[in-house]
């Protein structure tokens, strides 16, 4: 299956088209995208081959296969950070956007037209000043509903589309909160993971409540991303640092959603947090990562071990792959 | 001084993207302060407020680009970051339309050249010059006939005075972070 892998990074967005060996941005003259502006999110959407949605410091973006270029999106983001990006699994004309400050925006029609959402996650935070939006989730049961952390303020759900938010805190030790997965179960029952810097936080009752896991394994408390290889499975992978940005960072994969953890097999020493992973359904065993200092690993196993790539990258804040 | 930044498209699809500074705005011939130009759509304004249609053209080194543009009553001047590159301005410009309306009708850009310091296609650096067509209307298109292509800015104009919150805007919130204690307020 021939794919595309995609790296978010303050250098623009890096493209490999050799299954991670080499990567390469477009050209300056061509490319519709200064190679030099600050990238955080890259998007794929299965029903969209080929497409994929930037968010930068310059506004919001789409790559085109056919055209070969970033084409500029018209929105209300230009002058704000558009750190994360989400398409309705089921609808990929809705995509919802998440920036610094900490803001929801929200189109239904592709692009055309932007709602400001009533989020009203801090706007001002001790330790980091201003508040972002650190992820967003479509609710694998529910095409209405929104799930996002904010990194510092919790995690916050709409079952509105977007319109009005809720914010579920109740015993997240730390409300620095950075990444979801969700397994709900045959006949009922959902368990939720929040990763946050101290730790990951387990839900039973759909966020009303959460409690810390103990992870022995993992050396540090600061966990970042989590993913599932595939959509409701009870494997999910976790990206680990010794601190943001640190000078070391490990990968753990559960089987059993979280009530425990292996240390997976890397080839390499991470030289920092590692701060973003890439899967795709299209392939459940093909997994990329990357630490913020630039790292990137690659499974091909569904996250059990993990190769680095001998090309690095300056600072990356995403990775992705899609089939093209 | 403003900075633009225009998605310049070119014939084979290709886009360049130079940043470039506007020290000097006219809108119809009037000196105006860049100081009003910007990119943003999304535009709060008062009651009544209305919208123009324009085109803009601006010198660069490789050659005259045009956008569309809007002008609001409130003064602000709502450039497009999409843009052509016309490198026969004067020649070609006939062929253009703003809103269906041929720019020999809105009025071509010679005269604003030349009443701005320039000579043909050649505008002074740092200039931006706007023509206003006699319309009204959120969305500027401009329409190339020949190469059947076209350039759009819609405006989302939101009254000033209505709340997205309605009658429950919260307070903002103070967040501590990771201490995991109360932090006194240290300003």
């Amino acid at each position: 299956m021939p794919y595309k892998a995609y790296a978010a990074t303050m250098q623009s967005v890096w493209f490999s088209d050799d299954e991670g060996t080499s990567w390469n941005r477009l050209l300056t003259p061509t490319g519709g995208f200064y190679n030099e502006a600050r990238v955080w999110a890259v998007h794929t959407h299965a029903d969209r081959p080929g497409e994929v949605l930037a968010g930068s410091d310059q506004g919001l973006y789409r790559y085109t296969e056919g055209a070969g270029r970033f084409d500029y999106i018209p929105s209300p983001m230009d002058s704000l950070h558009i750190l994360k990006i989400a398409q309705s699994p089921a609808d990929p004309d809705f995509i919802v956007c998440g920036t610094r400050p900490a803001e929801i925006f929200i189109s239904e029609d592709n692009g055309a037209s932007w709602r400001r959402s009533n989020l009203d996650a801090s706007t001002e935070c001790w330790f980091i000043n201003t508040s972002r939006v650190t992820s967003i989730h479509f609710d694998p049961a529910d095409a209405d509903t929104i799930w996002i952390t904010v990194e510092i303020d919790g995690v916050f759900r709409s079952t509105d589309r977007g319109r009005t938010w809720e914010m579920i805190v109740r015993g997240l030790h730390d409300n620095d909160t950075h990444d979801l997965v969700f397994r709900d179960r045959d006949g009922g029952g959902r368990t939720v993971l929040c990763s946050t810097e101290d730790g990951v936080h387990r839900s039973d009752d759909n966020g009303r409540t959460w409690r810390q896991l103990e992870v022995p394994q993992a050396k540090w408390d600061y966990f970042r991303s989590l993913k599932q290889p595939a959509e409701n499975s009870d494997t999910v992978i976790a990206s680990v640092g010794d601190k943001p940005s640190g000078e070391a960072g490990e990968l753990l994969i559960s089987k059993d959603f979280g009530e425990s953890w292996d240390l997976c097999e890397m080839s390499h020493p991470a030289n920092s947090t590692i701060w973003t992973i890439g899967s795709n359904a299209a392939d459940t065993s093909l997994l990329f990562a990357a630490t913020i200092f630039g790292q990137i690993f690659k499974s091909v196993d569904g996250g059990e071990s993990w190769l680095k790539a001998k090309r690095e990258l300056g600072e990356i804040r995403m990775i992705a792959w899609a089939p093209v | 001084m403003f900075l633009l930044k225009p998605h310049v498209m070119g014939l084979e699809g290709q886009v360049t993207t130079p940043d470039v500074i506007v020290d000097h705005l006219q809108v119809d011939g009037k000196m105006r302060s860049p100081g009003f130009l910007t990119h943003e759509c999304w535009q709060q304004v008062e009651g009544g407020a209305v919208a123009r249609p324009a085109y803009c053209v601006m010198a660069l080194g490789g050659g005259a680009l045009i956008l569309p543009c809007s002008v609001l009553s409130n003064g602000f001047v709502v450039v497009a970051r999409q843009a052509w590159r016309l490198a026969n301005l004067d020649g070609y410009i006939g062929e253009v339309a703003l809103n269906g309306a041929p720019l020999k009708d809105v009025g071509l850009p010679s005269g604003l050249i030349e009443a701005a310091g320039g000579d043909g296609d050649a505008l002074p650096r740092g200039f931006l010059l706007a023509r206003t067509a006699g319309m009204t209307g959120g969305t500027a298109v401009l329409s190339d006939r020949v190469l059947g292509r076209e350039l759009s800015l819609g405006l989302c104009l939101d009254p000033i005075d209505e709340d997205r919150w309605g009658d429950a805007r919260p307070r903002p919130r103070y967040s501590v972070g990771p201490t995991q204690k109360e932090v006194p307020h240290y300003i």
